[in-house]
């Protein structure tokens, strides 16, 4: 494959992995609103637990979507 | 002369002292008053536990009137979540046969590292959305009503409630070598209030939710006809 077309295939990729990304860090966002919607339906000993969960989920996909954007 | 003894005497009695001991009890001790099932239950306090009889774990809930009290929150039996545990512990250990694949040996390290990430973070999407969906749908019985509250995907929730005084029938419903050998089932309600059919859906022992279930619309009638209606 010329060195062009390896160039512009792994920038396509790239925006296809940062694309990705940014819409796993939609999906997390929407699982921690979830969580508390829940959290209202049900009040468990858990429930603080469930939060910090979701908030680390949130935070994995943000490293996750910096890793895409810087390394490739 | 000496009384004779009268029955109906000592009936009213025996009435009195149960609803003066009644007025001095929380609901959850008041329960094993009236229900054998609850006698026998040692109050729970695991919030996972997919039977949790006089729950000390649940807070309250959504739309809990005043005074309204948990007596048994069910979820489905863990073992229906056996195909969910397996495809996360599939997805978990997939990464380890990417290297097979000639497309991915072809990549750079960072494409590598970038597609093994986003599998794993996809594995644990994946595995907090069953939890999640296990954990809140759940169906609750307390001193007033039965309700059943339902989240079917992430932006969907259905939530519904009967009077305990609308039950007109319950089923208990174990079919198959699985349920009968974890001794979960499907429990169905019919009532008289606007939703008519209430299924809790592969609850552990659902012969237990049964007779408690009867037990408390005894427990309703006798209120109704002493007049303690709430």
């Amino acid at each position: 494959m010329p060195a062009d077309l390896t160039e512009l295939f792994f920038s396509f990729l790239k925006l296809l992995f940062v694309v990705a990304g940014v819409l796993y860090l939609v999906f997390s966002a929407v699982v921690i609103k979830q969580i508390y919607s829940m959290q209202k339906s049900l009040v468990t000993s858990f429930s603080k637990h469930l939060r910090i969960i979701g908030f680390v989920h949130f935070g994995l996909a943000i490293l996750v979507l910096l890793f895409f954007v810087v390394s490739l | 002369m000496p009384d004779i003894f009268d029955a109906s005497k000592d009936k009213v009695y025996k009435d009195k002292v149960r609803d003066f001991v009644k007025k001095r009890l929380s609901p959850l001790e008041a329960v094993d008053h009236y229900s054998e099932v609850m006698r026998r239950e040692e109050s729970s306090r695991n919030p996972f536990d997919s039977y949790a009889p006089k729950p000390l774990m649940v807070y309250s809930f959504d739309s809990q009137l005043d005074d309204e009290c948990v007596l048994l929150l069910l979820r489905k039996h863990p073992i229906t979540q056996v195909g969910k545990v397996l495809i996360s512990i599939a997805l978990l250990i997939m990464p380890m046969f990417f290297s097979y694949v000639d497309f991915y040996g072809a990549l750079a390290w960072n494409f590598q590292t970038a597609i093994k990430l986003f599998w794993y973070l996809i594995t644990a999407g994946y595995a907090l959305e069953s939890f999640l969906t296990w954990f809140y749908n759940v169906y609750i019985v307390t001193d007033e009503r039965i309700i059943d509250i339902d989240f079917l995907s992430l932006i969907y929730r259905n939530f519904s409630a009967a009077k305990l005084d609308k039950i007109e029938d319950i089923t208990a419903v174990n079919s198959g070598v699985i349920q009968s050998l974890f001794d979960f089932g499907t429990v169905q309600i019919q009532t008289a209030a606007e939703r008519t059919e209430f299924e809790f859906e592969d609850v552990p022992y659902p012969t237990k939710v049964t007779q408690f279930l009867n037990e408390m619309l005894v427990e309703e009638e006798r209120e109704k006809l002493e007049g303690r209606v709430k």
